[in-house]
């Protein structure tokens, strides 16, 4: 970019430079013309006036011989013949040719000659006056080698300058470039070796300028590298001594692993298999209750026909009849309470097997065992569900977790003292299977323990009313055995719990 | 042959050749020194003070490839010139042949073979031609009688004969036979002056009126030669004297011999105007000097 300027520059002063030259030049031929033509005059002036033509000649001719630069001289009087002498010898003219008359007048002409690329020829001529009386006028031709070598010469100096300028720039410029480059090439090098780890290298370039800067810059920092290396390097010794510590430790541990784990494992079993026992028992205890609720009414009943017995034969008035009656009707309580017993003991059968049953029926006779409890407390429970929804899972799991929402919501409506408690049981049909919903009208669950009612041992009862495993278990048996889940929602009055079943494990 | 004299080319190789003699001339203190006379008003052909360094341009190179060493010296007087042959302080001697023909008997008592002379046409020896307009062609001399000659003054050789070819054709001496003598700048002058007829006649060297003719050869049907002497005359000569040292001379001579062959010695020569400088015998010189004794017999 550089040397296009200097190109440019170059071009624009020769455009300038020349034409000035050939002026220069040609006032200079002008000049010369003036001397010449004057040292002429002078020299003949003698022997123009005395007309001794042979000294005008002879001096002429001399003056040609010492100018090489004049081509030819023509002395043109006014009256008579020219004398026309060139460097090849002279010869009288008649006259001069037209051309050249033409130039002939009381001032001194000039006439550079030019064809397209070169001068042919600088004419020259001057009036020959004596006294104020022109004699006639002398024209002098002059070679315009000298004037062509000078513009070709300059031509040549100014191609002969741009090109060394040139030249000159870019050497320069070559060299300059790399001695800017060349210390970044160097550090780079450097930075490359540095990369593949070679922390040794320096840089020796001592410059007091923007490089030196840079060079100092990279030293420091291999330095600084160097140093973080030997400091890593002693940390990586220090922490390959504390991995050595630690894969003894770990060995060490890893081989009591397996064995924590085991235990761990059995210890987690076993503490599931106590929670399902605890679960279980406290179901049972809920059932038990809802057994002593049952029964409570036939006992009574059957009390009432033992007392009614014992009052008829005291009044006498036992009879055949009557005590067929009686026993007729003692034998269905009995029979009855048997069949309570029956409903709990199938109720807490456990399945070995997953198989089929049916929900509508599953949920009557769940109902059915705490109904008497649920009376008691006036709640009504209230069951939606089709006759064909049939689940395939362990029966007795699944009635565990239905007693649990049940007892759950009796509780809360107890303790809330709902005036019109009430429970819904109903069932829906959905895209991913079955869905049972337990809704209360309880007022739902507070915010503050919504989230933590799956977690085992957590409980809002009194102490001794709640273990905090029923709802536990009832998700660990919906999700786990049965591939389920169960969730709950507060809504307008209370909670729902829902129980969804998957395709897999449900028929319809 | 036209011989072209460039003054600014000549002034460049002066000084050039100047600067040469003087280192020449500090490397040859310890050679052996020669000296050269000439009279300072011959040499026409140069400027008064070209004289001395063509001069001594023309010695250094005689003295090439030698150790001698070169001194010209200008003497202003014939007389003078005597005085120092006569001393012997001079060893050589440069003179126009007049001289030399005017004091034959002095001569002969110190000079030795070979003589040097210059040539300055295509012959070693020159002839002088008498030029005349066509209409004077066939006539006989007595017709230029009263008529204006222009002739060359230094030319005395040639003016010699001039008074001789006058004086033995007419009986009368040139001054009294011609209206005018007219003595112009140069010989070829006094051919144009008869051509633009401010003469009617001149005497010129032979080659001098060739020359003017190839300058313009429309001379020639103006002019021409009503008589032409013998080829006798050489116009400079250079004598040796005889105390110079063979071991010297003979050195001097080998470079005489090749003068003109080298490019600086034939540039020299050119400055002189002249074409070469050739040994002359004595012998040679004879007829010049029977010529000469000649006239002194018609005066």
């Amino acid at each position: 970019m550089f040397a296009l300027l200097v190109l440019t520059i170059m071009l624009f002063f020769t455009f300038m430079v020349i034409p000035m030259q050939k002026s220069a030049l040609q006032t200079t031929m002008y000049t010369q013309g003036v001397t010449v033509s004057r040292s002429i005059i002078q020299a003949t002036s003698d022997a123009i006036i005395s007309k001794d033509f042979g000294f005008i000649v002879e001096h002429n001719v001399e003056v040609l011989k010492n100018n090489p630069s004049i081509r030819s001289l023509i002395v043109s009087p006014s009256k008579g013949d020219n004398i026309k002498v060139t460097q090849s010898g002279w010869r009288l003219l008649e006259s001069p040719d037209p051309n050249l008359i033409k130039l002939q007048s009381k001032e001194i002409v000039d006439k550079l000659k030019v064809n397209r690329w070169q001068a042919e020829g600088y004419h020259f001529v001057y009036p020959i006056l004596f006294s104020g009386i022109k004699w006639g006028w002398l024209h002098i031709e002059f070679s315009t080698d000298e004037y062509n070598r000078y513009i070709n010469e300059m031509y040549f100096q100014l191609v002969y300058i741009s090109a060394i300028a040139m030249t000159m720039i870019i050497f320069i410029g070559y060299f300059f470039a790399r001695w800017v480059t060349r210390p970044v090439s160097i550090i780079s090098n450097l930075a490359t070796q540095v990369a593949a780890g070679n922390l040794d290298v320096r840089s020796k370039i001592n410059r007091h300028d923007e490089i030196g800067a840079l060079s100092n810059s990279f030293n420091k920092m291999v330095e600084s590298l160097q140093q973080s290396k030997e400091n890593l390097e002693n940390y990586n010794q220090q922490l390959e001594y504390e991995v050595k510590i630690r894969t003894v430790d770990l060995d060490l541990l890893n081989r009591n692993l397996d064995k924590k784990v085991k235990q761990e494992v059995l210890q987690r079993q076993e503490q599931e298999r106590l929670l399902i026992h605890q679960s279980r028992l406290a179901a049972m205890g809920e059932m038990i209750g809802a057994i002593a609720h049952q029964w409570r009414q036939p006992l009574n009943a059957l009390s009432l026909v033992q007392q009614n017995i014992y009052i008829t034969y005291q009044m006498g008035k036992l009879t055949d009849e009557f005590m067929s009656r009686s026993m007729g009707k003692s034998e269905r309580l009995i029979n009855n309470m048997s069949t309570t017993i029956d409903d709990f003991r199938n109720f807490f059968k456990p399945n070995k097997h997953a198989e089929h049953f049916n929900i509508n029926t599953l949920l009557h006779t769940t109902v059915n065992l705490l109904e008497a409890q649920f009376k008691n407390h006036n709640i009504e429970i209230s069951i939606h569900c089709d006759d064909d929804l049939n689940i395939k899972g362990f029966q007795g799991e699944f009635s565990q977790v239905i007693v649990n929402l049940l007892n759950n919501s009796k509780d809360i409506l107890r303790e809330k003292q709902v005036k019109f408690p009430k429970i819904i049981i109903s069932t829906e049909i959905t895209s991913n299977g079955i869905s049972l919903s337990v809704h209360d009208n309880g007022g739902g669950i507070p915010d503050a323990i919504f989230d933590k009612i799956y977690d085992p041992y957590f409980t809002t009862k009194e102490e001794g009313k709640g273990t905090g495993i029923g709802l536990y278990m009832s998700k660990i048996i919906v999700e786990n055995n049965m591939m389920g889940k169960l969730y709950h929602y507060n809504d307008k009055d209370g909670v729902t719990f829902v129980i969804v079943i998957p395709k897999d494990f449900s028929s319809y | 042959m036209i011989v072209k004299f460039n003054a600014l080319f000549l002034k460049q190789i002066v000084v050039f050749l100047l600067i040469l003699l003087i280192s020449a001339s500090a490397r040859s203190d310890s050679g052996q020194d020669i000296s050269f006379a000439y009279l300072e008003k011959g040499l026409t052909e140069l400027k008064d003070n070209e004289k001395q360094i063509a001069l001594q341009l023309m010695a250094n190179e005689l003295t090439r490839n030698t150790d001698l060493h070169i001194s010209i010296k200008p003497v202003f007087t014939f007389a003078e010139m005597q005085d120092l042959i006569q001393k012997e302080s001079i060893d050589y001697a440069i003179l126009n042949s007049f001289h030399y023909l005017n004091h034959y008997g002095f001569f002969q008592q110190f000079i030795s073979e070979p003589v040097w002379g210059v040539q300055r046409s295509e012959f070693e020896l020159e002839s002088y031609v008498i030029v005349a307009q066509k209409k004077y062609a066939d006539k006989a001399i007595k017709s230029f009688s009263n008529k204006q000659l222009s002739s060359h003054q230094p030319y005395l050789l040639m003016n010699f004969y001039l008074d001789y070819w006058v004086n033995k054709s007419t009986g009368q001496q040139t001054q009294q036979f011609f209206k005018k003598i007219k003595y112009v700048k140069t010989a070829s002058q006094a051919v144009l002056d008869v051509y633009f007829k401010s003469s009617d006649l001149c005497i010129v060297p032979k080659h001098i009126f060739d020359l003017t003719v190839d300058l313009n050869p429309a001379i020639l049907k103006r002019l021409t030669i009503i008589h032409q002497s013998e080829s006798l005359f050489s116009p400079v000569l250079t004598f040796t004297f005889k105390h110079v040292d063979p071991l010297i001379k003979q050195a001097l001579n080998n470079n005489f011999v090749n003068f003109g062959q080298t490019p600086r010695s034939q540039q020299i020569l050119e400055m002189f105007n002249f074409q070469a400088i050739k040994p002359i015998t004595l012998k040679q010189l004879t007829p010049m000097y029977t010529l000469f004794k000649n006239h002194q017999a018609l005066q």
